[in-house]
């Protein structure tokens, strides 16, 4: 029950994949073996990367997981920058505009593809 | 007995071994043309072993033991991390002279953990890949100190491990030419909202200090102060401190600094050369 608990999780994923894959075959039976307040357990169980930061959990294991529990591509960077800026996307890599446009709408497209993928696997659970 | 005669600090940022075109090409050639520089500087000096301090970044380590200063007496291997695009391959270490620094440090005050067997992370594989790697029969002892993960060794500490790790060398019965190598970043956000950010402020004035060698300015860091004016990354002076320690005059020699956002760092390189 602490940030150390998290920091724990977290590190394991990138020291044994086969750990993030259960994970994200069964997040909550995954987190049960832990001792997780109700905060901590929503914390790891959505990712919220944001959060994490502010509860003080190393930004170099965040960084760490984001690709292994959602795939390395050449948006994982800038997906994971724009997790942890509100949803933002800041220039700090100082790409020239085109390509920092492209890249926003890369993201966006990918990203709107997955939730439709989401919404289509709801819609089917619940038929 | 052996003989400390060299000294360098390097950048260690992984992109430089996966994905060094990321950045801007002028930016990539100055680094580059740095890192040859060392060679060249290594070979004219006829080192024979570098030891090369490093931190981990929660890679080799993990919350269930986080040692704050290690030595690799043994196997080395590299790097950890595969997606640095190289296979992990045999580091050829000095065994015999690691214990010795090791058994020296035991007899000083230092406990160190120890590493009988040890596979590098980016911190120390990266000068290995771009120095080491490409002379002749040069030797590499890894060190370790905790600059990357909390909690974070004290500076002063570090200093005080570079003196020994230069008695330590001096006090070995052999003949060996040595030169230390301390590894990291000046200002870096590693994983943190504001990555990809470099303070050239901030980097210009540790530069100074370093040339100064004002170590009494550096130790007056607060981390708070560091983390805030230049990020999670920017803690590993202290690798450089090491270094620092172990060489009591110099003159510097900066061989390059470039501000490269892609790489997330402010890059620099330096010679320590030894002043009488």
């Amino acid at each position: 029950m602490s940030v150390n608990t998290i920091e724990k999780i977290l590190w394991e994923f990138g020291d044994d994949p086969t750990r993030a894959k259960a994970f994200l075959k069964n997040p909550d039976g995954y987190l049960e073996q832990f001792q997780l307040t109700e905060d901590e357990f929503k914390m790891v169980r959505t990712m919220d990367l944001k959060a994490m930061d502010k509860y003080g959990v190393s930004n170099l294991l965040g960084m760490m997981v984001w690709p292994l529990l959602n795939g390395n591509n050449q948006l994982m960077a800038f997906d994971y920058l724009k997790r942890m800026n509100h949803g933002e996307l800041p220039n700090n890599f100082k790409l020239p505009g085109w390509q920092f446009r492209m890249i926003k709408t890369a993201l966006w497209v990918r990203n709107g593809w997955v939730g439709a993928l989401c919404f289509v696997g709801l819609k089917k659970s619940l038929t | 007995m052996a003989n400390l005669v060299g000294a360098f600090c390097t950048a260690h940022v992984p992109l430089i071994a996966s994905r060094p075109g990321v950045a801007d090409k002028k930016q990539v050639d100055h680094v580059m043309e740095a890192f040859a520089k060392i060679r060249t500087r290594m070979t004219e000096l006829e080192i024979d072993t570098a030891i090369v301090v490093g931190d981990d970044h929660y890679t080799m380590f993990g919350p269930h033991c986080l040692p704050r200063i290690l030595i690799g007496i043994g196997d080395v291997d590299g790097p950890h991390e595969e997606w640095l695009g190289h296979e992990r391959a045999p580091i050829a270490n000095n065994p015999a002279m690691a214990e010795h620094i090791m058994e020296y440090g035991f007899d000083h005050d230092f406990d160190w953990a120890v590493a009988k067997a040890l596979t590098i992370d980016h911190s120390t594989f990266v000068p290995y890949l771009k120095v080491i790697k490409e002379l002749d029969n040069v030797k590499m002892i890894p060190v370790y100190v905790a600059a990357g993960v909390m909690p974070l060794i004290k500076p002063k500490r570090c200093v005080q491990l570079g003196e020994m790790i230069a008695d330590a060398v001096a006090d070995y019965p052999g003949d060996e030419r040595v030169a230390i190598i301390g590894t990291g970043g000046l200002s870096h956000w590693v994983g943190a909202a504001d990555m990809g950010k470099v303070n050239e402020e901030f980097d210009h004035e540790m530069i100074d200090m370093i040339k100064r060698r004002d170590i009494d300015a550096m130790l007056a860091l607060t981390d708070e102060y560091v983390l805030e004016t230049a990020g999670n990354g920017a803690f590993e002076y202290r690798n450089w401190l090491v270094a620092m320690g172990a060489v009591k005059n110099y003159e510097l020699d900066l061989l390059c600094y470039e501000p490269i956002s892609p790489w997330v760092t402010g890059t620099t390189l330096v010679e320590f050369k030894f002043a009488a």
